[in-house]
């Protein structure tokens, strides 16, 4: 939306019809020298080069856009852009995203689960306004990606970045929970929230899911635990990034139900199964209901300032006059 | 005072060229005027014709003297915005350019960067910070979080492969803090600026005055020492130039004094004891003031002054023209 800063500079403006006339029009403009090219009542004159004609026009008019441009100048215009101010704070989350090779199980479509998991956490995170996300991802390691952030930017670049089996073989379901517990420890936010995504039985870490649990539950963050996947057998197919070696299978086996129950009732969070992707959405648009609070918001109103545009605008339209009456046109008066 | 367009001024030869291009065509309008009014060349007409052409010109000359002034926004003195913030953002602009592994500022630059910059997370505990670093290119690391313990990880292995691209382009990293922000967060921002201040980019005030007109200061502090160091590599051998010498690199103040400066931050030399302290002091400082005044101080432009100038100019060159001097010729 324009702004004019001293609206008052457009009554500048009430002198540009006098000019006009003055300048171009007054019979008796000292510009002016009377030359009779036609013959006494003979038919009038008609200048043989249009292109003059045409420059002189467009000379005119470039130096009235001209004063026009360096007039809205002196009014100060300016862009007002609407900026929305938080003014109460949001919800901590972390996303802990099972990277295993059993990720790369086809039972969700169009691609596989990791894919489908990936594609509703990034619609969850656009859906999000001022809750710091962060994103820890896990397989036989478990790693900070992403720290609680409100750069979603950022935070989806580094999810898209992330690869299956980037952190080795394994599922250490305990160390990912205890790592965005970590992370969370220093969180000023009255609610935190850690959501899990797995599609395997803990099989490996130095901190088991339990124990896991229980420092979240001690630092305050709610585990929603939602266990992905078919019941029954699903190919699959990854490429380890380590070695570039395709690998394709059948994956037998699914997650431990009780465990991530366990996990999340013990933190105070709720457990849900995803046994197709519309499910998959359909739990992180439960989630997104549950986890809300009211937000207090200001709009501030910041001004960018267009003066400079006008300004450079002005000095090439009169300068274009200049040289055509000067240079082209050999104005002599 | 501070230019906000500098650049602009380097339209200023347009102005002898007007001058130029009118004495030339008052020249050769001349001759057509004597064959066209049929007078004598000493006649008063032609002395009239002069002066007229000599007031427009000059007027119009000073129209475009004042615009180009008033387009390259001069400012001086300041004016107050009203500003509700509270909280502060702090984003550590850290340059990871391999002239910062010299030894002069004990163990390497980088390292003494890095320590400035624990230091000032410690002293600033309820912060939230973020890091971007740069080299040929500014890159977000570390976006801007309350979890200090992630940009502690960062710093624990910082080197100067974190950012590909070679070279240093500070002007790059300077765009890059500024987009780290988050919106729609009412705390107050700053941008700690650790780096030994050489710079292949165009490093234009314009750049920086971005950070004036939002109020984001930049406190910069300038590591290693005018006498001149050798890079050290991880490895232990030493850069070496294309005369097969070891490159010397030294401390380039003037460029993150400008910077500091511009944007109404402070600079600070990386030699100074108690460094983190002092920059700690200054951060806050500047967070409490603005957030008991609840407003802060902006470069007041002065543009509108030189465009009436330029405007004025431009219609006394109009009139000098359009009017008669006489009644009769």
């Amino acid at each position: 939306m324009p702004t004019f800063d001293y609206p008052l500079a457009f009554l500048l403006l009430l002198l540009v019809p006098p000019g006009v006339y003055l300048r171009h029009f007054s019979r008796s403009r000292g510009n002016l020298l009377p030359f009779p090219f036609a013959v006494w009542r003979q038919a009038g004159f008609t200048p043989p080069v249009k292109g003059a004609l045409l420059a002189l026009r467009l000379s005119h008019a470039a130096f009235w856009v001209g004063v026009v441009s360096l007039i809205v100048a002196l009014a100060g215009p300016g862009r007002a852009v609407r900026e929305k101010i938080y003014l109460n704070r949001g919800i901590d989350m972390m996303l802990v995203l099972d990277e295993s090779p059993s990720m790369a199980a086809r039972d969700f479509q169009p691609e596989n689960r990791f894919e489908t998991a990936r594609e509703v956490i990034r619609s969850f995170v656009r859906g999000r306004e001022n809750d710091p996300i962060g994103l820890v991802s896990f397989s036989l390691e478990a790693a900070l990606r992403v720290p609680p952030t409100l750069d979603y930017d950022f935070l989806l670049k580094n999810l898209d970045d992330l690869r299956i089996m980037d952190l080795g073989d394994g599922t250490a379901i305990g160390m990912g929970i205890s790592v965005a517990s970590l992370h969370l420890r220093r969180s000023t936010a009255r609610d935190k929230v850690i959501i899990l995504l797995t599609d395997g039985q803990n099989n490996t870490g130095e901190i088991t899911p339990e124990t896991a649990a229980q420092i979240a539950g001690q630092i305050g963050a709610r585990v929603y635990a939602v266990g992905i996947g078919g019941r029954e057998e699903a190919p699959i197919e990854f490429t380890d990034p380590k070695t570039g070696k395709r690998y394709r299978g059948t994956l037998e086996g699914g997650f431990n139900e009780a465990l991530l129950r366990g996990v999340a009732e013990k933190s105070g969070g709720s457990y849900f199964y995803a046994g197709n992707p519309g499910t998959l959405g359909a739990i992180f648009s439960a989630i997104d209901s549950l986890e809300t609070v009211e937000r207090r918001v200001r709009i501030q109103v910041r001004t960018e300032p267009l003066h400079r545009e006008f300004i450079l605008a002005g000095i090439a339209l009169l300068l274009l006059d200049y040289v055509i009456r000067l240079w082209l046109l050999r104005e002599v008066l | 005072m501070k230019i906000g367009a500098p650049w602009l001024l380097l339209l200023l030869p347009l102005v002898p060229a007007a001058a130029l291009l009118a004495l030339w065509n008052h020249r050769r309008g001349r001759k057509s005027l004597i064959l066209l009014t049929g007078r004598a060349p000493g006649d008063d007409f032609f002395g009239r014709h002069l002066v007229v052409t000599f007031f427009s010109t000059g007027f119009f000359c000073a129209f475009l003297f004042f615009a180009i002034l008033a387009a390259a926004d001069f400012s001086w003195g300041r004016k107050t915005v009203e500003e509700d913030r509270s909280g502060l953002d702090l984003v550590f602009l850290l340059d990871v350019s391999r002239s910062m592994l010299a030894p002069d500022a004990p163990p390497n630059r980088l390292r003494a960067a890095v320590d400035a910059a624990r230091g000032v997370m410690q002293g600033l505990p309820e912060a939230r910070f973020g890091i971007v670093a740069f080299k040929g290119r500014g890159v977000p690391v570390v976006p801007v979080t309350e979890d200090h313990g992630a940009l502690e990880s960062f710093f624990a292995h910082a080197g100067s492969g974190v950012v590909a691209e070679p070279g240093t382009r500070l002007d790059s990293g300077l765009e890059a803090a500024l987009a780290a922000f988050p919106s729609g967060s009412r705390r107050h921002r700053a941008v700690v600026l650790l780096s030994d201040g050489e710079s292949q980019g165009v490093f234009t005030d314009g750049g920086v005055s971005r950070y004036a007109q939002e109020g984001i200061p930049v406190f910069a502090v300038g590591f290693g020492g005018k006498e001149g160091s050798t890079i050290r590599l991880p490895d232990g051998s030493l850069i070496m130039g294309r005369n097969r010498r070891p490159v010397v690199t030294r401390l380039e103040e003037k460029t993150l004094r400008a910077a500091a400066e511009i944007s109404g931050g402070a600079y600070l030399s990386g030699r100074e004891p108690g460094l983190a302290g002092k920059l700690v002091d200054r951060i806050q400082g500047f967070a409490e003031s603005r957030g008991l005044s609840g407003f802060r101080l902006v470069p007041a432009g002065r543009y509108r002054g030189f465009l009436f100038a330029a405007l004025g100019s431009l219609g006394v060159s109009v009139l000098v023209r359009s009017v008669r001097w006489k009644r009769k010729d």
